[in-house]
C-alpha cells in the first residue's frame, strides 16, 4: 500500500541532484574521468587492431605462405629442394623466396657465452629473393647479394641487433660455432614479426640441415591471383604429392597484438580504476553533505508517512543516479575519443556498445555502493527532528 | 465522548537517557482527544509539549505506557507499520514550515501524500482541492520564496489535510507569523475540517481559540479545561 511506484521513487531521488545541480555535476566528475578513461581505451585498442589487421591485408592480401604438410602416413613430407624456383615460374607470381628456421642454433655477440643461454634470438636460411618477395627495407648496410649466400654473413632483425649491441656493419656475432660479419639491419616488418629476433643466414653456408617443420615458402602474387595461384601451389612445390603441401595466408592470421598495446591497456585500465575509486569517495562525501543539510525534508518525509527503508532507498538512488549522470557523460567522452583516434589512425569508427553498457552499469553500481553509507545516516535519523529544529 | 477516541495516551511516560543521567521529560500522561476535537496544549519552554506531540503522531515511541491511535495500539508496530499509520491518519503542521523551497506549492502539498499509496492523478487532484480550501488555489505553481509567511504555512496546512486525516498535530504553528496572520492562520485550521487538531501554542489567545486547554508543566498535565469540571 505504502510502497512508491517506480516513477514517483525516480523523481524523488532526483529530485536533490536536481535542486543542487552544479554540485551534482560536480560529484559526477571522477566517476566521469573513470568511464571516460575505460571507454576510451577499449576504443583506442580495437581501433589499433583494426588498424594492424588493414596493415597486413594491406600488404600481405597477396602473400602466401607454404609449409611442408603430412603425407598419407601423418609424416612429415619435406618440400623438395627446387620448389622455390619451380613456384616462382608461376605465371601471377611476382616473387617467392624460403625460410628455414634453425632453433638448435644460438646467436650471440662472442663464443664465451654457454650454449644455454639462447637470448631469445634464433637463426634462419633464407634466399636473395626474400627482401623482394616480402617487402623488407634494409635500415642499415645492404641485403643479401648472391655472391654472399655461400660466405658466414649475417642480417639482423633490428630487436636482434639491438640486443647484441651491433652499431655497425663489420661486427661479428657468434652464431651456432662460427663468426658471422654483419652486413645488414632489417626494419621490423609487419608481415614477418619473427624477422625481428632472427639473424638471417644465406641458405647455401654450410651451417646445419634445417628441419622440414621450420621451412616456409613466401610467395607473392599479382594483386587478383591469390586464389589462382593457391590453386596450383600444391602441385608445383611438391608434384610428387601435391597433398602432402600447406598453403596458408598470413594476414589471414592477423595476430600478431603488440605487447606496448598491452602494456598501455593495462596501465590505462588501473587508472579508471583509480578515478572510479576517487570518484565513489566524492558521491559519498556529497552525500553525507546532502544528508546533514536535508535533515529538515528527511524529518518531514518521515512525518509524511515515509519509512525508514524509504528514505535509504531514496539517498542509495540518488547516489545511483549520480553514477548514472557520470558514466553517461563518462560514456560520451570515452567515445568522442575512439571515434578521434579512430579517424587519427584512419580506421572507421566503431561504437563499442559492450564496452559503453559495462561502463555505465559499472558507474551505477559506484554510485549506489558509495551510497549505502550516507543512506543509512539517512535513515537512522530520528523523526522527531522536525519537531525539534522548530 | 462517543466512539473510538482519535488518540488515546494511557500511562505515558519518556524518559531519555541524557549524559547527566536519565531525564524523564513526560510523566504519567494519560489524555484522549476524540474525533473532531480541538485541543490546545501549552505550558512554558522545555515542559515537554513537543515530546508529547511526537509520542501522539507515532515520531516518537514512549518508554512507559501505551498510545491508541484511531483504537489500534501502536506497541507492536514497526517503524513501516507506524510510518503508514502517519502517512493514512495523521497530518502534521510545523513551526517552520518545512517546505521543499525548490518545488512549487502543488508539488509540496503533493508531497504530504506520496507515501500514502494514492496514484499520481489522485495525489494532483487533491493537492490542488487543499490548495483550494486553504485560499491558495491562484497561487498552486508558487514556491515558498514567492510567499509570503503566512501563505508558506498554508501551504503546510493543505500538506497536513489532503489525504483527509483523522488527527492534525501542529507544533506552534504561528510561530513564526505576526499575531494577526497567526490568528488567520489558526481560524483555518479549525475552520476546515472534521479532523481531530491538538495545537501546541505560547499564546493564550489563540489558546482560547480551541475547545479545550490542556496545561503541561514539568512533564506532567496540570490541567485540562475537558475533566476540570469533572474534577480529575
Ligand atoms: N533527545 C533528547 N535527549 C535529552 N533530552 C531531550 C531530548 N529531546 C528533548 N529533550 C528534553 O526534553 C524536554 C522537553 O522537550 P520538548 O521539546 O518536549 O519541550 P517543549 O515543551 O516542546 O518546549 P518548547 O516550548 O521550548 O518547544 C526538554 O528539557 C528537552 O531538553
Ligand atoms: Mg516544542
Amino acid at each position: 500500500m505504502a510502497r512508491l511506484a517506480a516513477r514517483d521513487m525516480i523523481a524523488t531521488a532526483a529530485l536533490g541532484p536536481r535542486s543542487r545541480p552544479s554540485r551534482s555535476v560536480l560529484s559526477m566528475l571522477g566517476i566521469a574521468l573513470g568511464i571516460a578513461t575505460l571507454v576510451a581505451v577499449m576504443g583506442i585498442t580495437a581501433a589499433n587492431e583494426t588498424r594492424l589487421r588493414l596493415d597486413l591485408e594491406a600488404l600481405g592480401s597477396n602473400v602466401l605462405q607454404v609449409r611442408a604438410g603430412s603425407g598419407p602416413d601423418q609424416q612429415i613430407v619435406p618440400l623438395p629442394e627446387t620448389a622455390p624456383e619451380m613456384i616462382r615460374r608461376i605465371g601471377p607470381v611476382e616473387g617467392a623466396a624460403r625460410v628455414s628456421v634453425l632453433d638448435e642454433v644460438g646467436v650471440f655477440r662472442t663464443d664465451l657465452v654457454p650454449d644455454s643461454m639462447g637470448g631469445g634470438l634464433s637463426a634462419a636460411l633464407t634466399q636473395v629473393e626474400l627482401a623482394a618477395a616480402m617487402d623488407l627495407q634494409v635500415a642499415e648496410g645492404r641485403w643479401f647479394r648472391d655472391a654472399d649466400l655461400d660466405l658466414p654473413v649475417t642480417l639482423l632483425g633490428a630487436r636482434a641487433a639491438e640486443q647484441l649491441g651491433i652499431v655497425e656493419t663489420g661486427q661479428r656475432v657468434w652464431i651456432g660455432d662460427d663468426w658471422y660479419a654483419v652486413i645488414g639491419v632489417l626494419e621490423p616488418s609487419t608481415l614477418l614479426p619473427t624477422l625481428d629476433r632472427t639473424a638471417l643466414i644465406g641458405d647455401r653456408w654450410p651451417v646445419v640441415e634445417p628441419h622440414p617443420e621450420g621451412t616456409t615458402i613466401y610467395v607473392r602474387t599479382r594483386t587478383g591471383s591469390v586464389d589462382a595461384v593457391r590453386e596450383v601451389l600444391g602441385a608445383t612445390a611438391n608434384p610428387a604429392m601435391p597433398r602432402a603441401v600447406s598453403v596458408s595466408q598470413p594476414s589471414a592470421l592477423a595476430g600478431a597484438q603488440d605487447a606496448v598495446d598491452s602494456t598501455f591497456r593495462s596501465l590505462a585500465l588501473g587508472l579508471a580504476a583509480v578515478a572510479l575509486f576517487v570518484g565513489a569517495i566524492g558521491i559519498v562525501n556529497t552525500m553525507v553533505i546532502a544528508v546533514l543539510e536535508r535533515r529538515d525534508e528527511i524529518a518531514l518525509r518521515r512525518a509524511v508517512g515515509a519509512r525508514a527503508a524509504q528514505i535509504r532507498t531514496q539517498f542509495v538512488l540518488e547516489a545511483g543516479l549520480l553514477g548514472l549522470g557520470g558514466g553517461l557523460a563518462g560514456g560520451l567522452l570515452g567515445l568522442l575519443v575512439s571515434v578521434g583516434y579512430s579517424l587519427v589512425v584512419r580506421v572507421p569508427p566503431t561504437v563499442d556498445l559492450t564496452a559503453l553498457g559495462v561502463g555505465i552499469g559499472l558507474s551505477v553500481l559506484v554510485g549506489v555502493a558509495a551510497g549505502i553509507y550516507p543512506a543509512a545516516r539517512a535513515a537512522r535519523q530520528s523523526p522527531m527532528a522536525g519537531l525539534r529544529a522548530g | 465522548m462517543t466512539g473510538v477516541p482519535a488518540v488515546e495516551l494511557v500511562g505515558v511516560g519518556r524518559t531519555y537517557d541524557a549524559s547527566g543521567g536519565p531525564l524523564t521529560v513526560l510523566d504519567d500522561v494519560d489524555l484522549r482527544i476524540d474525533p473532531g476535537e480541538q485541543v490546545a496544549i501549552v505550558g512554558p519552554s522545555g515542559s515537554g509539549k513537543s515530546t508529547l506531540l511526537g509520542i501522539m503522531g507515532t515520531l516518537d515511541t514512549p518508554t512507559r505506557g501505551e498510545v491508541r491511535i484511531a483504537g489500534r495500539s501502536t506497541a507492536a508496530m514497526d517503524d513501516a507499520e507506524r510510518s503508514d499509520v502517519r502517512a493514512r491518519s495523521l497530518g502534521f503542521v510545523f513551526q517552520q514550515f518545512h517546505l521543499l523551497t525548490h518545488v512549487d506549492a502543488v508539488a509540496n502539498v503533493e508531497l504530504g501524500m506520496l507515501y500514502h499509496g494514492y496514484p499520481r492523478s489522485e495525489r494532483r487532484r487533491r493537492a490542488t482541492d487543499a490548495l483550494e480550501r486553504v485560499g491558495l488555489g491562484h497561487r498552486t505553481d508558487h514556491r515558498p520564496s514567492q510567499l509570503s509567511g503566512g501563505e508558506q504555512q498554508r501551504v503546510a496546512i493543505a500538506r497536513a489535510i489532503a489525504h483527509g486525516p483523522a488527527l492534525v498535530l501542529a507544533d506552534e504553528p504561528t510561530g513564526a507569523l505576526d499575531q494577526a496572520t497567526g490568528e488567520s492562520v489558526i481560524e483555518l485550521l479549525l475552520g476546515l475540517d472534521d479532523a481531530a487538531v491538538a495545537v501546541i501554542t505560547h499564546d493564550a489567545a489563540i489558546a482560547a481559540h480551541l475547545g479545550r486547554q490542556v496545561r503541561i508543566q514539568d512533564g506532567r498535565i496540570r490541567s485540562d479545561s475537558r475533566t476540570a469540571g469533572v474534577g480529575a
